[in-house]
């Protein structure tokens, strides 16, 4: 082929084909151009023509996501950053975990629970100085009560005496007078004694009562302080828990930002630019080329899915726009109208000179208009005058000729001349006479029209002279204006409202506009064309393979796509490869797939948004549960599904693996967890609690009958449902048992479904999962920790998660814990912590101020706070008694000097009394 | 992408459920769900994830079954902001 038959069908100049060939360094022979030539230069037109595409492709992506994207990119790198400096921070404070790099929050934390501690231990030091208080007292007053006792007792001996005196001796009247004298003051003493008592012993209630309280408070005190100190105990631990969760969290962050960031991060600019680049230097291939542009589609779309889904179905939408826009611009023009109206009369009515102005050129106007039609109607008037001479000329002649005729006609007669003469001039007569009636009728025209223009001569003038007139009410009437008589506020408001309707409208433009251009980001019509274009390119038979040096393997892809054409474009290699593998034809898969697909019919607000946060509790059950489930399953736990005839599909769990033993290893799952519903574990230890728990009435072999597969099938659920598919002789083919043996159930650990496991029975009972931990899910817990150990992560944090949350006690406790104690920190055998530099070393330190504390003071104080604070349970005991012993308060020291004056004044009182019955 | 947690979801066979997390995992769009009623003023506490997939242009959705996705998507469902 001539180069030039070869441009001319490929509609470039010739020019244009020689760069070509130069640059791809073709040569012609003496035919022109070569089959194989005419093949590059083919493809390399091809190239171009896609390179073309792909950058009129790249201008439709619209700025305004690319900015968005640019934003996207810079929120999630920082997001990542800050989330991997805190992992990294959290690691590395878990590594070691000292009280040095506790932040300035947890010394707080700490300093605050050792104060707190220590408060409580000073109201303890009181209340037991109250208490050893109140018992010295009580004892003080008992002893008080007996000694008064002893007094009254004496001086009723006193009386006794005198009594047996006075009966046995003769004494004197005045003796007498006396003894009785004394007998009645040492019985007045025996009351005031008596009432003395009786004061010391309401005293001695008194104390008893504060006493007990006393007693209660230092009980209250002495939990919360022991509380207090455990707590201080845990709380490395505990902040290592804190930070472990955090870490975990921090870490679930990361990965759901790499998740979404992939997401995200798919820059469609930068993405189709490296494609562009990638192609253009023959990096890609042209099937390589359309897989890229296919990948890049798809992501496109997801990416933008929320925006431009609207828009992906827009072009009635673009039409919609059209019109609306249309429909708005008519409607901006109407009120812009309406308020440069308003505006002008506003002006009208505000500023008398634009007023005058106005009127003056109204006037001028309407005078120069009148005078005009004045100026015609007397023109038509003069015309009018000379027809009306023309007519009356005209008529004169047809009068004359008429009467000429009927002369004619009569000397006709008169003659007999011929018939037709005569009817020829009646013919002539006629005619003249209609030629009469015309000018007659135009004559009355004349006379009409002529009346016409002088009224309106007349009607003119009379408007000239009212223009002319100085009245401006008889001016505005000449020109036809009303009066306007609305307020200018008024006005501006209707024109404020006026504008507010424009801005709206504009707004709603400029957002039509936005709309319309990324609606206009439909690059998938030129995108799919082009992908087609390249798919048919391929297809065609003729096409000669691109120019470009191939790798082996590359060869070996083309061949693999031209064999297979890729159906699915979604489908990864590892399903390609899977494919290859699998003899089952993959569209069945495809179809069954579909069949599992339920139309959504749509997304609509829910007034139940606000419910949710009720449901918390439960869908956090839920998720546990699940998660139990789910990591068994993937730790190589069979799943095995029975049909249970009264509620449904129930699937054993065996996390052993392929030996699915009948024993306290297989776990109940009631309903599926494939199918969403309720699920709830349960070991059981002997297949007859299987079968009655699954189906009262069932019998062995229709029941139950799991599937020998030691794979797990996550569909099995959905199709066992109500069709009971498998055989029961799979689990004796395995050699461990059939339903007719070995179900005895003394031979099995002495695990039986629970009440709660029957109760799921009733299909509204959703709550199981709130049910007291057993000890079937202690089991299962336990064997959480195979299946933890097996790999994952977290399903240990699970486990201490569901643990806590079941309210369970603590797993990790201080005294088992302690190997986890940073290294340089020791137990001091007393539960409490201590640097060796400590023990070594163990010298008090003075707090300082905790603002003008350098780290490594902070720790020494923290430190000390903890020895100084820190004591066994019985070195509180031992405090409390020492105290008890030793100490007494103020209060009751007084109480107690008020007793022994008391006292001192009743013995003196005695003493006094006995002295003077004595010297009687 | 919308969000379209805290929205009702009204599958084809008339189904109604609440969105109580919307996760996206390999570019898929899933969401935590619980069911409601008919009526839609009560919320049954029956959990499922599923699956949102673009089929021509319209939208159906799947329920999870795959064990390593469920896995994937129980982990990293995340209530505490409620």
């Amino acid at each position: 082929m001539k180069i030039e038959e070869y441009a001319k069908q490929k509609e470039v100049s010739v020019d244009n084909v020689v760069k070509m060939m130069n640059r791809l360094g073709l040569t012609t022979n003496e035919e022109g151009l070569s089959e194989d030539t005419v093949a590059s230069l083919n493809q390399e037109f091809r190239k171009q023509d896609y390179l073309n595409r792909l950058e009129a492709l790249h201008s439709y992506i619209p700025q305004e996501l690319i900015d968005r994207q640019k934003e996207l990119i810079e929120k999630i790198s920082k997001d990542k950053n800050s989330c991997e400096k805190m992992i990294a921070q959290l690691e590395n404070k878990l590594k070691t975990h000292k009280y040095d790099q506790y932040n300035e929050q947890e010394n707080l934390e700490l300093r605050t629970l050792i104060r707190t501690y220590k408060t409580q231990m000073s109201t303890l030091d009181v209340l037991a100085s109250t208490i050893s208080g109140n018992r010295e007292s009580i004892s003080l007053d008992e002893e008080l009560i007996e000694e008064e006792k002893e007094r009254q007792a004496e001086l009723q001996n006193v009386i006794d005496t005198f009594s047996v005196e006075l009966r046995e001796e003769g004494i004197s009247d005045e003796r007498v007078s006396e003894i009785r004298a004394l007998i009645e003051d040492s019985r007045s003493s025996i009351t005031d004694s008596k009432n003395t008592v009786s004061s010391l012993q309401e005293r001695i209630d008194t104390l008893n009562k504060s006493l007990e309280d006393a007693s209660r408070e230092h009980e209250r005190v002495k939990d919360k302080a022991k509380n207090l100190r455990a707590e201080i105990d845990e709380f490395p631990d505990r902040l290592r828990q804190r930070d472990e969760k955090e870490l975990a969290s921090q870490k679930r962050i990361l990965e759901s930002i790499n998740n979404n960031g992939k997401y995200l991060l798919y820059n469609p600019d930068e993405k189709l630019k490296t494609i562009i680049a990638q192609y253009e230097k023959g990096f890609l291939k042209e099937s390589e080329l359309k897989e890229s542009l296919i990948e890049f589609k798809n992501n496109f779309y997801t990416t933008y899915a929320t925006e431009l889904d609207d828009q992906f179905e827009n072009q009635k939408r673009l039409s919609e726009i059209k019109e609306r826009r249309e429909a708005i611009n008519l409607e901006i023009i109407e009120l812009q109208t309406f308020i440069d109206e308003r505006r002008a009369n506003e002006k009208y009515m505000s500023d008398s000179a634009f007023v005058e102005e106005y009127l003056d050129s109204r006037v001028s106007n309407s005078k120069r208009d009148i005078e005009e039609e004045i100026d015609d109607a007397k023109k038509s008037i003069e015309n009018n005058e000379e027809y009306r001479v023309l007519l009356d000329k005209n008529i004169a002649d047809v009068d004359k000729e008429i009467r000429q005729v009927k002369k004619e006609i009569e000397k006709a007669i008169a003659q007999k001349d011929s018939e037709t003469n005569i009817n020829a001039l009646n013919n002539r007569l006629e005619k003249l006479n209609e030629h009469k009636a015309y000018y007659q009728e135009f004559a009355v025209l004349l006379v009409n029209e002529k009346k016409e223009k002088e009224a309106c001569i007349t009607e003119k003038s009379e408007q000239l002279s009212k223009l002319n007139s100085r009245e401006r009410d008889v001016v505005l009437g000449a020109l036809g204006i009303k009066e306007l008589t609305s307020t200018s506020v008024k006005r501006e408001e209707e024109i404020a409202f006026k504008q507010g309707q424009i801005n709206s409208l504009k707004s709603e433009l400029s957002r039509l506009d936005r709309e319309e251009q990324l609606a206009s980001v439909v690059f998938g019509n030129e995108l799919d064309e082009l992908i087609n274009d390249i798919e048919e390119e391929k297809e065609n038979k003729k096409v000669i393979p691109v120019p470009i040096v191939e790798k082996e393997e590359d060869k070996k892809k083309d061949e693999e796509v031209v064999v297979a054409p890729l159906v699915d474009e979604n489908v990864d290699e590892k399903e390609d490869e899977k494919e290859d593998e699998v003899v089952v034809a993959p569209i069945e898969e495809e179809e069954e797939k579909e069949d599992k697909l339920i139309p959504i019919v749509a997304f609509k607000e829910s007034k139940l948004g606000k419910s949710i946060a009720n449901i918390k509790g439960k869908a956090l059950d839920w998720i546990r549960e699940h998660k139990k489930v789910i990591a068994a399953v993937l730790a190589g736990g069979i799943m095995i599904t029975a049909l249970v005839s009264n509620f449904g599909a129930c699937s054993m769990l065996d996390h052993t693996g392929d030996e699915a033993k009948l024993n306290h290893d297989i776990f109940v799952v009631h309903d599926s967890p494939y199918n969403g519903c309720n699920c709830n574990m349960q070991t059981v230890d002997d297949i007859d609690d299987v079968v009655h728990f699954n189906s009262p009435v069932a019998d062995h072999s229709s029941s139950y009958t799991p599937s020998g597969s030691t794979h797990v099938n996550p569909q099995t659920p959905d199709t066992s449902i109500g069709n009971p598919t498998v055989d029961d002789t799979s689990i004796s083919d395995r050699g461990e048992m059939s339903p007719g043996d070995n179900l005895d159930t003394g031979e099995k650990p002495g695990l039986v479904p629970d009440d709660d496991t029957n109760n799921n029975n009733d299909d509204n009972d959703k709550d199981n999962d709130k049910d007291e931990p057993t000890p079937e899910r202690d089991m299962w817990h336990a064997h959480l920790g195979t299946a933890a150990d097996a790999g994952t992560d977290q399903a240990i944090d699970e486990t201490l998660e569901t643990v806590d949350d079941n309210g369970n006690v603590q797993t990790v406790h201080p005294n088992d814990t302690q190997n986890d104690v940073p290294s340089d920190l020791v137990s001091s055998g007393d539960g409490n912590f201590e640097t060796p530099k400590d023990r070594d070393d163990n010298v008090a330190k003075t707090p300082s101020a905790p603002q003008e504390e350098t780290p490594q003071e902070k720790l020494d104080d923290i430190e000390k706070d903890l020895n100084l604070g820190g004591m066994s349970d019985d070195d509180l005991d031992k405090l409390v008694q020492q105290q008890s012993a030793s100490t007494i308060s103020q209060d009751n020291a007084q109480q107690i000097n008020d007793l022994n004056e008391l006292k001192s004044q009743i013995v003196q009182s005695t003493e006094n009394s006995m002295e003077s019955g004595m010297t009687r | 992408m919308e969000n379209n947690t805290k929205k009702t979801i009204v599958l084809g066979d008339n189904r109604k459920y609440i969105i109580i997390r919307q996760l996206v995992y390999k570019d898929d769009t899933y969401y935590f769900v619980s069911r409601i009623n008919d009526e839609e003023t009560e919320i049954l506490n029956d959990f499922n994830y599923i699956k949102e997939v673009k089929k021509d242009g319209k939208s159906f959705c799947e329920f999870v079954t795959d064990p390593e996705v469920l896995k994937v998507l129980l982990d990293y469902t995340n209530l505490d902001e409620d």
